[in-house]
């Protein structure tokens, strides 16, 4: 019995140069033998291995920058700006990927949001607000509709800083977990959770400083 | 080769990179610094630079200056400049600002290519080539409008523009030749008309800008005014005349005021006099009078500097040095603003007036592949999006995005059966589509469909010049409208057109020009010369020869009237070849003199 399978085909970097066949396993952008830029690819590569990186939660913002000052080198247009069209209009595409690329991966949520998206894992929970949080907002909104309560803000302010304290705890505990593991897939629905409650708790905490802004 | 320009409000300055060291061309009064004022005479071509600036208080109705304060605005957005300016301008029938002079008048585009036009001529005359390409600066907070109208001016110049460079991103590469900037730098520039703050990383050769904030309607001019606005009052009181009651009162009283304000920058004390009709008025201002005055247009760059900083993700301690680029930086109180705002000393090695120029040309030189390993990473300083329902403003690309970009998003219908959407373009950072600029609206048919079953796809594509093109497609059709967002200054096609080809007209007629007044200097010196070699060697000729000759040199004598440059050309030629064997044997016969003199 044949079983179908379905390849989601990895987007990477040609491991090879299209002009002289050089190779380089991490890819090429620009050729290091003959100099010459590649063709942008149908399907642009994945952006950590663009930046020449394993797919990882965490990373060095320096090392991030190093990496894409050395590919804008390559690639910017301004570095072709004496080539023909054809390879300034290759320039400025591989040159934008790279400015995406960079901006995705160099801000924590992005960069989470593009792991969870590129990865396309099979279940993820269901978008939800940590529901114990939620609770004590909907009472302070209520109880703040009867008068000011400087009382219960503060009450929900200590509340809220709680929940900050047991995200960042949890995040240690995930990014370690990630390197540890072997099945990164099984990590995915905590990485979703974890990207829910860190935007929840920011929305709430640009909520209520542009309330306490008014009062 | 391309060059690098600054047009600035108050003065601009054109340059280029020769052997690795900046090079400023210098105009016929022997500066750099060329005011951007145009002069219209009665009867003959406009007059740029220091002539037109010494007409400011004779006659100042034939004047224009500061009109990059108008680029690309409607007379919308302009409404209480009148104050500003001494000179008049219209809204007339268009959007389009015009400059009114006599009969005739200008929009800020025209004025600005005159001023490159002149610019160009002054490389031109030292190089002896023609410069056909350039590097122009803009403020970084000029919106896509007044880009486009930039470049506009610079094609009616006869200028290809090869690249637009945000001016504080210039400044801090000039600062960068010599590799006097590492880290992270903090540029402050306020010139004459406009205020920018950026902030860039510079390590080994990159220049990435990380943030970058301004105000493009506060500069030196509004100092200068808020000195008129009081001193205007107190003159009143004093003399019981109104200095402001006519043009030439209110011109000369600028002209003082902007007297006063560069004098106070050097001294503490400044002996203002100024005569209104038969009274003259005259005080002592200080420097602490002065500071007073200007402080609350000064406080105005504050929340731009802190939204800068904000932008940037760090504190000023962060910062490894600040800049200070711009005429205005020379004011004491402003030094001392910038002091207290980013909690240390700036620097200013380079001259501020000189420092933009000097970066264009940089940039200038990367373009023209001469610097390798210099590279600017520059943003786009205003968020770009769409209108959607309620007239909300969806943002595609934020500000301070790196460039070339581009983003895409979805959108779909909110009527059933809608068979087109208009996909409006908008650049700024307020929620309500009326409160941002509009850069272009356009249509793109859709089959009629139930709401919210269309699949419209916006793609926003931003190059490395900040121009911006934007792509809508339906998906499920494959239908797709396409535009290059134009400028939307409230010129219509026409009157582009009509605009370009006026200019290549006068492009001719300007050329005609040149080369015939180069012909009737190289005949001039020719008939000089011949003259000289006559009375030196008259011995060596016959008088046929002799008659000969002179025959030829008032046939280019009668050439020279005619003002045709072919007639100049010919005679030119007849008479060099006339004179061929007598220059051979006067050369020959010096040879000779000056051997038997050795001999002796």
């Amino acid at each position: 019995m044949l079983q179908k399978v379905v390849v989601v085909a990895p987007h990477s970097l040609s491991k090879s140069c299209v002009y002289c066949h050089q190779g380089n396993n991490q890819g090429v952008i620009v050729c290091e033998a003959c100099k010459k830029l590649q063709p942008f690819p149908t399907y642009p590569p994945d952006f950590f291995e663009l930046f020449g990186f394993p797919v990882s939660l965490e990373i060095e913002e320096s090392s991030l920058r190093r990496s894409f000052y050395r590919l804008s080198q390559q690639t910017h247009p301004d570095a072709h700006s004496q080539t023909d069209e054809l390879n300034q209009l290759q320039a400025a595409k591989w040159s934008t990927l790279i400015n995406k690329a960079f901006q995705t991966l160099k801000a924590l949520s992005t960069r989470l949001e593009y792991i969870l998206e590129s990865n396309k894992p099979l279940s993820l929970p269901p978008s939800r607000p940590p529901m114990d949080i939620a609770e004590s907002y909907f009472d302070l909104q209520e109880t703040l509709s009867e008068g000011p309560n400087e009382k219960a803000l503060e009450d929900f302010l200590t509340k809220l800083e709680e929940q900050q304290i047991l995200l960042e705890t949890e995040w240690k505990q995930l990014a370690s977990d990630w390197k540890q593991s072997s099945s990164k897939q099984e990590l995915f629905p905590r990485l979703k959770t974890f990207l829910d409650t860190k935007k929840y708790l920011s929305s709430l905490k640009a909520d209520l400083s542009k309330r306490r802004g008014v009062s | 080769m391309i060059v690098g320009i600054d047009l600035g409000t108050t003065n601009s300055l054109i340059g280029m990179i020769e052997k690795g060291r900046p090079r400023l061309f210098k105009s016929e009064q022997d500066k750099t610094l060329v005011p951007s004022v145009v002069y219209f005479p009665e009867h003959s071509a406009p007059v740029v630079g220091d002539q037109a600036q010494s007409k400011k208080a004779v006659e100042p109705e034939k004047v224009v200056f500061s009109a990059k304060r108008f680029i690309g605005k409607g007379a919308k957005d302009i409404q209480d400049w009148q104050r500003l300016v001494p000179f008049d301008f219209s809204p007339s029938t268009d959007q389009m600002v015009r400059f009114k002079v006599g009969t005739k008048s200008y929009t800020p585009i025209e004025i600005g290519s005159f001023v490159l036009k002149h610019l160009k001529s002054i490389a031109e005359k030292e190089l002896g080539t023609a410069v056909t390409k350039a590097v122009i600066t803009v403020p970084a907070y000029f919106n896509d409008a007044q880009r486009q109208a930039t470049k506009f001016a610079s094609e009616l110049a006869g200028l290809e523009v090869a690249r637009i460079v945000n001016e504080p991103t210039a400044a801090c590469l000039a600062y960068g030749l010599d590799k006097k900037a590492q880290g992270n730098i903090a540029v402050f520039d306020l010139g004459g008309g406009t205020f920018d703050i950026s902030i860039l990383r510079v390590t080994g050769g990159v220049f990435e800008v990380l943030a970058t904030n301004g105000n493009t309607s506060l500069g030196g001019d509004n100092f200068d005014e808020a000195l008129v606005q009081a001193l205007a009052e107190e003159i009143q009181q004093q003399t019981g005349n109104d200095p402001m009651a006519d043009t030439i009162g209110r011109a000369k009283l600028r002209l003082e005021c902007e007297k006063a304000k560069k004098a106070l920058s050097q001294e503490v004390e400044f002996s203002f006099s100024f005569k209104s009709g038969d009274h003259s008025f005259s005080k002592i201002l200080t420097r602490s009078y002065f500071n007073q005055v200007i402080e609350p247009i000064l406080q105005k760059a504050l929340e731009p500097c802190l939204s800068c900083l904000e932008d940037a993700g760090m504190p000023p301690t962060a910062l490894t040095d600040v800049i200070l680029v711009g005429g205005s930086t020379r004011v004491p109180r402003v030094k001392e603003f910038v002091r207290e705002t980013f909690k240390r000393e700036p620097i200013c090695t380079l001259d501020p007036d000189e420092v933009v120029a000097i970066g264009a040309s940089v940039q200038a030189n990367i373009l023209s592949g001469q610097t390798s390993g210099m590279l600017l990473l520059d943003v786009i300083p205003l968020s770009l999006g769409i209108e959607t329902m309620g007239g909300v403003v969806s943002k595609i690309i934020h500000r301070n995005s790196t460039i070339p970009t581009s983003a895409t998003e979805h959108y779909s219908t909110y009527i059933d059966g809608q068979v087109s959407v208009d996909i409006h373009v908008l650049q700024g950072e307020r929620e309500l589509a009326q409160d941002n600029r509009s850069l272009a609206r356009f249509q793109l048919k859709i089959p009629p469909l139930p709401a919210g079953v269309p699949k419209i796809e916006v793609e926003f594509i931003v190059d490395a010049n900040g121009i911006l093109n934007v792509r809508a497609m339906e998906l499920r059709t494959g239908q797709v409208a396409m535009v290059t967002v134009n400028p939307s200054y409230g010129l219509s096609d026409a009157e582009v057109e009509t605009m370009l080809m006026a200019s290549f007209e006068n492009a001719e007629t300007d050329f005609e020009k040149r080369f015939l007044i180069e012909a009737q200097i190289e005949a001039d010196s020719l008939v000089r010369a011949t003259q000289k070699s006559l009375a030196q060697g008259a011995q060596l000729l016959n008088t046929e020869q002799k008659e000969e000759i002179e025959r030829a040199i008032r046939r280019v004598e009668r050439s020279l009237t005619t003002k045709s440059r072919e007639e100049i050309k010919k005679s030119c030629e007849h008479l060099s070849t006339v004179t061929e064997k007598f220059a051979q044997d006067l050369l020959n016969h010096a040879l000779n003199n000056a051997l038997s003199d050795k001999e002796i």
